[in-house]
């Protein structure tokens, strides 16, 4: 048993404190990664009612309903910053990562508070997969939703079509960790590929973009 | 060979087309004229491919677990909903609020619903996916009277055709089972008449090269049809509409290139 709200805090007040010296993208960074943050401790409230009231064992819960609540919840911030503030491309990707990054770390935090952190190997493994999807299922969200807000059509279809994609990924990859062995494997290296695939798509969209 | 490892060969083969068809479309991007729907177009069939991976994944490594609505519907529905975005872009909205065509889309959409909760008793499930499935029957639909892909005799025969296999659909439900069998023959004559038929159409359409945005409505409709199918049929029927389903999604990659570099 952990206490998630004071470790939450514990992070949380000296990342506050940094707000008071921080100006524009800095601070918008800062104010995403503790969104994230908070975001990660409101979803698993979520996720264990959702739990209880299903029956569910955690690893089912872990599979079929923390991706779809996760996603969800890491989409509403990003909607409302898109639609109230309607901020610039690079904004909403920045906003996007740092709410991702949060939620991964606060997430992990929590994990290796539990599991401990003897094995070096494991906690990497954990760094890298879990960290890495978090932030590329932000990312193609982001990407889905600035392209939808730049063409100014079908906005309901694309923002649902957007979130099947990160709900997916992230289920994907909950389903294979949970096997040992081969796709377990798989699983790990998955979002660190996709990173890299992003990484060249981003690469060539800001390439045009110039 | 079982019908579990059919199955797993018919998802590697939709999913290796899948990827093939999001790695030409994203090269078509730069080359193409239009941006939005052919984006649109690429992140759905992105959707309708990670839903086959999961599908693959979960039915190895959780084959005895059914979970009702679990991720790969989602990317599932996701995709239907971006292919429809993708056609709404290259045709435009249309002004029209309910035409005779599109009364007949939701009808049939109402019906395969109650055929669907019939059969599988997951009520949220099927209603939830019915009402995505009801928007893309309704775009197609209206892209096609758009495009004038039919001609009206033929409009006929399709309406006739699918009144006949819903009738026939929800006979098989209630008649006994020896009786069955003749049924399920005649709804899998009509079904694979029609899916036939589409193909003609399409590789007609194709072949003629002057209406690509036609030969895409009627490869999206085709693709529809398919999947009614593989939702209609047990094994082993079931797996040639799935191999339909993945030969459509290559008509609609081929029909779509031609729009977007041709139009």
């Amino acid at each position: 048993m952990i206490y998630a709200e004071n470790i939450l805090l514990c992070i949380a007040v000296p990342l506050v404190v940094t707000l008071g010296f921080l100006k524009s993208s800095a601070r918008r960074l800062v104010i995403s990664f503790l969104l994230g943050m908070g975001l990660c401790l409101i979803s698993a409230y979520i996720t264990g009612y959702l739990s209880l009231i299903s029956n569910l064992s955690s690893e089912d819960v872990s599979i079929y309903l923390s991706p779809v609540v996760e996603e969800l919840m890491k989409l509403l911030p990003l909607l409302f910053v898109l639609y109230v503030f309607n901020p610039a491309d690079d904004t909403v990707f920045l906003c996007a990562v740092a709410l991702g990054a949060g939620f991964a770390t606060f997430e992990n935090c929590c994990y290796i508070l539990t599991a401990g952190v003897e094995s070096l190997y494991y906690t990497l493994i954990r760094g890298l997969a879990v960290g890495v999807m978090h932030v590329v299922s932000m990312l193609v969200l982001a990407l889905g939703l600035v392209l939808i807000r730049r063409f100014r059509v079908v906005s309901l279809a694309g923002v649902m079509g957007a979130l099947s994609l990160s709900m997916t990924f992230h289920a994907l990859y909950n389903l294979m960790v949970s096997q040992p062995g081969v796709f377990s494997y798989i699983g790990y290296a998955l979002p660190l590929a996709t990173a890299g695939v992003m990484y060249i798509i981003f690469r060539q969209l800001t390439d045009d973009k110039k | 060979m079982t019908y579990k490892w059919v199955a797993v060969i018919c998802n590697l083969l939709q999913i290796a087309a899948l990827i093939v068809i999001c790695i030409k479309t994203y090269r078509l991007i730069e080359r193409g004229k239009k941006y939005l729907p052919t984006i649109l177009f690429l992140f759905g069939m992105i959707a309708l491919m990670l839903s086959e991976l999961y599908w693959l994944v979960h039915g190895l490594i959780r084959p005895d677990f059914r979970f009702p609505y679990s991720s790969s519907e989602v990317s599932q529905d996701g995709g239907l909903l971006l292919l429809a975005a993708a056609l709404v872009a290259l045709l435009g909205r249309s002004r029209e609020k309910l035409t005779l065509a599109t009364l007949g889309a939701i009808a049939f959409t109402l019906v395969n619903i109650a055929l669907w909760i019939l059969w599988s008793g997951e009520w949220f499930k099927d209603i939830f996916d019915g009402i995505i499935f009801m928007y893309y029957l309704c775009v197609v639909t209206r892209s096609l009277c758009r495009t004038g892909a039919f001609r009206r005799r033929e409009w006929v025969c399709l309406v006739i055709g699918g009144t006949i296999l819903i009738t026939g659909e929800a006979l098989w439900t209630f008649v006994p089972e020896s009786l069955q069998l003749t049924i399920d023959i005649g709804n899998f004559v009509f079904m694979f008449s029609i899916l036939l038929f589409l193909y003609a159409k399409i590789l007609y359409n194709l072949r003629r090269g002057d209406t690509p945005l036609r030969s895409l409505c009627l490869a999206y409709a085709g693709f529809t049809w398919s999947l009614l199918s593989m939702y209609m049929s047990s094994e082993p029927m079931y797996f040639a509409s799935f191999c339909s389903s993945t030969a459509m999604a290559v008509l609609m990659y081929i029909a779509l290139e031609r729009v977007v570099t041709q139009e």
